[in-house]
């Protein structure tokens, strides 16, 4: 499978001096100053740092949302400076899945339609089936038919990250997945994701501006005034000493 | 601003097209007031004549003849006009000389009005100088005048050769609508009453000092039915042997059908109106509710920072306010426009010497404050659910993403093939029931007035279509000749006309006006015989069988079902029937239906040629139908046919449908602008609809585009949802507008228009419009929002915390 061939390429996530400025009132706002990073296949990263340091801005540069100013995101390979629009499409459907603070689910769809959309667009041919065992892995199987509105934040969440993980894209990019959450189900997201993610060797990245989540990583990466202020291995801590 | 002008047109055309009846009724009251319309008029008998002054001395002689305000005698008899037309060529039609008193003219609300005391005569040009003048002076119909290109000073000739001069045109109110041989339907062209003093009517129809009817004014209030009864006693005494009826107002066919119209017409135009009122109010309560929806979470946080609920409201009723002022302003602009549209076409289209066309004040203030309120209740319903909402459920975040499904939990059950985005179109439809039903009610509704305006329209050209296939059916350049009076079948007259170069074959024909009478209904119809042998054309059998025995009557189907009777049946034929040469008197016959044929025209009746000794008429004729010579035209058969004495009139055997036809001309235009306005409506509805969903959906999308799913996917997913609503749209609209015109054809016409068998018909063309305006519209609209997502700027949209 594409995603497989894609989990080979190392480094999976190449950030060479890429920034993100803006020009405002002819001032430059540098929203991501220079930031060099590179994530392989299977590691779990938290971004953390204070509001405005960037977080969003750098998830959204490798998530091929946003392009570059300066530097060069390279991702699976592919520069995306020199994509087109539609590879950059291309490249979303296939190498990434989004998982957003809102959760963003379709309320016109069931859960398992939600996750299935994943899959659909990816161009998996056995969306149905994958939607429904990813879908059990979150431990929803039994809210398959459910509407977003029938699930509580937690469980919507769910239904975001199963979303994002039926494709099998190498790439998984959640920004405050845990933000609308309380800490104790956020919590359970963060372990439950890195369950899920850990066997099958996706590169997840997730941005947080909570310390206390960031102990969940086996790297933590911070952030202060767009630039990478430290990025150094973590030891997972047990989640149940977690607390605020 | 979009919102407001939907509004207007709306309102304004529910205001301009309100007027209709107020204008019109005034207008019959102004001018039917102006020229002392009669309350009672006294006929004798056909070919009966009284002497001068016989028929006022029995009137004042009557007990109540201080109820009597005023009475003139007159002499009224039929006749040809030949005008030597605009382009030089002799037109000869059939008219009706009316001899009146004269005198001084006087100016009634700004109209000359002269002639006889009692239905006067409203001069349009010119003049009428009754008195001193070596010529007899006339006045003509107006309309007559303008068909013919008859300009005054003219001359014109009277049957039997005697000419007049025509010094000015000018209605009366029992002519105001004036009915020709076809009925209703004759064009105005084709007949026309001849003004003249009564000595002059006297003397060029040989009759002098003889008078056949009278016309009176009662005093108001005074008892009509007990003053015509001592009438007619009192006639009875003074007069022995002479028949005489006594008819009100409302046996005026055009006061009638003057009020009748004002008021069914304006039934129509309320029906329009009304549904293009509630489309609009439909679509501008959904856009300004929804859009006032999406700032609820604006009003949860104000509340939760303490603000007053009233204080909140402010901005949306701000909102709903310009858009009420918006609506308004513009509704007046339109409707005042729509106003001066029918105006000019009233002043051009009512056969009325008064035209009262002031501003319905009142009507557009009642439009107007509906339209104002609208957008203000539009505002204020989800601005009140937005403050009853508890601040803490209106701030939490995902409180719209999550909110309820609406239907969508029950079509998650009828899943449709295809994947996650199959299904998505679907359920965004019933995710929010209410508002899918407003804009579907409004495009639906508005649909619908396209589809009954043009189906009217497809029904007229269709009635009028069976109509020409029936009379043109085996001869397409069938004619019509009308002799001046009855001849016998034998005589010169009739042999020059059959033995002219100009026809092939021609068949001898007596038309006689009369009544069929079924219990309480009673119709007019028109009698023909059919010839014997082989004729020129014989009318379709629908049902039953061709009139055989002297006493069968084959009748148009719409007048079998008015009259509740079919093939086998019997009725009553009220008719008249010749006592000696010139002399009729009225007769009733018991006859046999003996079929149906489907000209929808209701007036038609044919019988077999032996029936002419019903009437008295044996071998006598007064009519021939004609096929032209091979090598000719009609029109040329026309021309040549017309020098020729004895004949009254020459016509295309579908003279009548083609009138109509050009009578439908002016009502189509009225029907053309309903109709544009109503498809601009599904159109402003349809792209509202659509832009405030691509705001609503923004963050759906935004979450697609960050999938990966490309804009073309995107688009049609949105074309797809306002493809269902169109469809939703049109199939209500269709069937509202089928409905409608059914209502239209079988209720509305058949009151207007009784002696026409109008056929409901809704063409191809009717359908493929609404279904252009309905899914075309929805279709497309979303197609203009694709700029908007393109250029969407997808992280900023992701990152609105809602
Ligand atoms: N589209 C934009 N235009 C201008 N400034 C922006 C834009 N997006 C982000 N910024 C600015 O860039 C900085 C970083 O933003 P962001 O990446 O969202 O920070 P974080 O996610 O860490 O809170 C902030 O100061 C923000 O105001
Ligand atoms: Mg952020």
């Amino acid at each position: 499978m594409e995603s497989d061939t894609a989990r080979t390429v190392d480094p999976l996530i190449d950030l060479r001096g890429a920034g993100r400025h803006y020009e405002i009132g002819g001032r430059t706002l540098k929203a991501l100053d220079e930031v060099s990073l590179t994530v392989s296949a299977g590691e779990f990263v938290v971004i953390l740092g204070p509001s405005g340091s960037g977080k969003t801005t750098l998830l959204n540069l490798i998530g091929a949302l946003d392009t570059p100013t300066v530097g060069s995101v390279v991702i699976a390979g592919e520069d995306l400076a020199e994509s087109s629009r539609a590879d950059l499409f291309a490249l979303r459907r296939h190498r990434i899945g989004f998982i957003f603070q809102t959760f963003n689910l379709f309320p016109g769809l069931t859960a398992l339609e939600n996750v299935r959309f994943g899959g659909d667009i990816a161009g998996r041919s056995d969306a149905a089936e994958a939607a429904m065992g990813v879908l059990g892995r979150v431990g929803l199987g039994d809210r398959a038919d459910h509407f977003p509105h029938e699930l509580s934040g937690g469980e919507q969440q769910r239904v975001a990250i199963a979303r994002a993980l039926v494709a099998g894209n190498p790439v998984v990019l959640a920004d405050e997945p845990t933000g609308e959450l309380d800490f104790q189900t956020g919590v359970q997201i963060l372990e439950l994701l890195h369950e899920v993610t850990h066997t099958a060797g996706t590169a997840v990245l997730i941005v947080t501006h909570n310390r206390e989540i960031a102990r969940v990583a086996d790297r933590i990466v911070e952030l202060s005034s767009g630039r990478i202020e430290s990025d150094r291995p973590n030891e997972p801590a047990d989640m149940a000493e977690l607390h605020w | 601003m979009a919102i407001g002008l939907l509004l207007a047109g709306g309102v304004g055309l529910a205001a301009g097209l309100g007027s209709m009846r107020d204008w019109r009724v005034d207008s019959n009251d102004a001018s039917f007031g102006a020229l002392n319309v009669h309350d009672l008029r006294v006929q004798a008998e056909q070919g009966s004549f009284i002497p001068t002054g016989a028929l006022l001395d029995a009137a004042e002689a009557i007990p109540d003849a201080d109820e009597i305000t005023a009475a003139s005698e007159r002499l009224i008899l039929p006749t040809q006009i030949t005008a030597v037309s605009g382009d030089g060529r002799p037109v000869t039609t059939p008219g009706q000389i009316v001899g009146v008193e004269t005198g001084p003219a006087r100016s009634v609300d700004g109209v000359e009005v002269t002639g006889p005391p009692v239905d006067a005569v409203g001069l349009k040009s010119g003049e009428w100088q009754a008195t001193d003048r070596p010529r007899t002076t006339a006045v003509l119909d107006p309309q007559y005048a303008d068909g013919n290109g008859i300009v005054p000073p003219a001359r014109v000739e009277l049957a039997g050769g005697a000419s007049v001069e025509v010094t000015g045109l000018g209605t009366s109110p029992e002519t105001f609508v004036v009915q020709g041989p076809g009925g209703a339907f004759s064009g105005e062209s084709e007949f026309s009453p001849v003004f003249v003093p009564l000595h002059s009517a006297q003397r060029l129809t040989g009759r002098p000092d003889r008078v056949n009817d009278l016309a009176l004014v009662l005093r108001p209030g005074s008892d009509h039915a007990a003053v015509a009864r001592q009438l007619e006693r009192e006639i009875d005494r003074k007069l022995p042997g002479l028949g005489v009826t006594v008819t009100d107002t409302d046996d005026i066919d055009g006061y009638r059908i003057l009020y009748d119209d004002a008021e069914n017409d304006q039934q129509l135009f309320d029906v329009f109106a009304f549904l293009i009122l509630a489309g609009a109010t439909f679509g501008a309560f959904n856009l300004i509710s929804r859009t006032v929806e999406a700032q609820r979470r604006e009003i949860g946080v104000g509340m939760a920072l303490g603000l007053e609920p009233r204080r909140l409201a402010i901005r949306p009723m701000l909102m709903g306010l310009q858009i009420a002022v918006v609506g308004v302003l513009f509704g007046v602009v339109v409707g005042l426009a729509v106003n001066e549209w029918l105006r000019g076409l009233l002043i051009d289209q009512l056969p009325l010497p008064i035209v009262k066309t002031d501003l319905r004040s009142g009507t557009f203030a009642q439009r107007a404050a509906i339209g104002f309120l609208i957008p203000l209740l539009a505002a204020a319903w989800p601005v009140m659910r937005g403050v009853r909402v508890t601040p803490i459920e209106a701030i939490r975040s995902g409180f719209r993403s999550s909110r309820g499904g609406g239907l969508a939990p029950l079509l998650a059950h009828v899943p449709l093939p295809g994947g996650s985005l199959a299904q998505m179109p679907a359920r965004n439809v019933v995710r929010a029931p209410r508002r899918t039903a407003l804009t579907v009610l409004a495009s639906g509704a508005v649909v619908a007035v396209a589809v009954s305006m043009s189906g009217m329209l497809d029904s007229f050209q269709a009635t009028i279509d069976r109509n020409t296939e029936e009379t043109l059916k085996t001869a397409p350049e069938r004619l019509t000749v009308t002799l001046d009076r009855f001849y016998d079948e034998r005589s010169p007259t009739v042999a020059t006309v059959t033995g002219s170069d100009a026809v092939a074959t021609a068949d001898e024909k007596l038309v006689i006006p009369a009544k069929l009478r079924s219990g309480d209904e009673e119709i007019e119809v028109s009698l023909n015989t059919l010839p014997t042998g082989k004729p020129v054309w014989t009318p379709t059998v629908s049902s039953g069988h061709l009139p055989v025995r002297p006493d069968e009557v084959l009748l148009a189907e719409s007048a079998a079902s008015d009259l509740g009777v079919e093939a086998g049946q019997s009725l009553t034929l009220v008719h008249p029937r010749s006592t000696g040469p010139g002399r009729f008197e009225s007769a009733e016959t018991e006859v046999t239906v003996s079929g149906t044929h489907p000209d929808p025209f209701r007036f038609p009746v044919y019988m077999a040629s032996a029936s002419s000794s019903v009437f008295g008429l044996p071998g006598v004729v007064n009519s021939l139908d004609l096929v032209p010579a091979r090598d000719l035209t009609g029109d040329a058969a026309k021309r040549s046919l017309a020098g020729l004495p004895g004949i009254a009139s020459v016509e295309s055997a579908s003279a009548l449908g083609e009138s109509l036809e050009q009578g439908l001309e002016d009502f189509a235009s009225i029907i053309r602008v309903v109709v544009a306005i109503a498809v601009v409506l599904v159109l402003l509805i349809a792209f509202n609809s659509t832009a405030i969903n691509a705001d609503e959906r923004a963050r759906e999308h935004a979450t697609m585009f960050a999938y990966g799913l490309p804009l073309r996917s995107v688009l049609r997913l949105a074309v797809v949802e306002s493809l269902i609503m169109g469809v939703l749209a049109t199939a209500i609209g269709l069937i509202l507008g089928v409905a409608i015109l059914g209502w239209v054809v079988n209720v509305n016409l058949k009151e207007v228009l009784p002696e026409l068998g109008t056929v409901t018909s809704l063409s191809s063309g009717s359908i493929i419009l609404a279904a252009l305006a309905g899914v075309g519209a929805m279709a497309l609209a979303p197609v203009l929002t694709v700029r908007r997502l393109r250029r969407m700027d997808v992280p900023s949209t992701l990152r609105v915390v809602e």
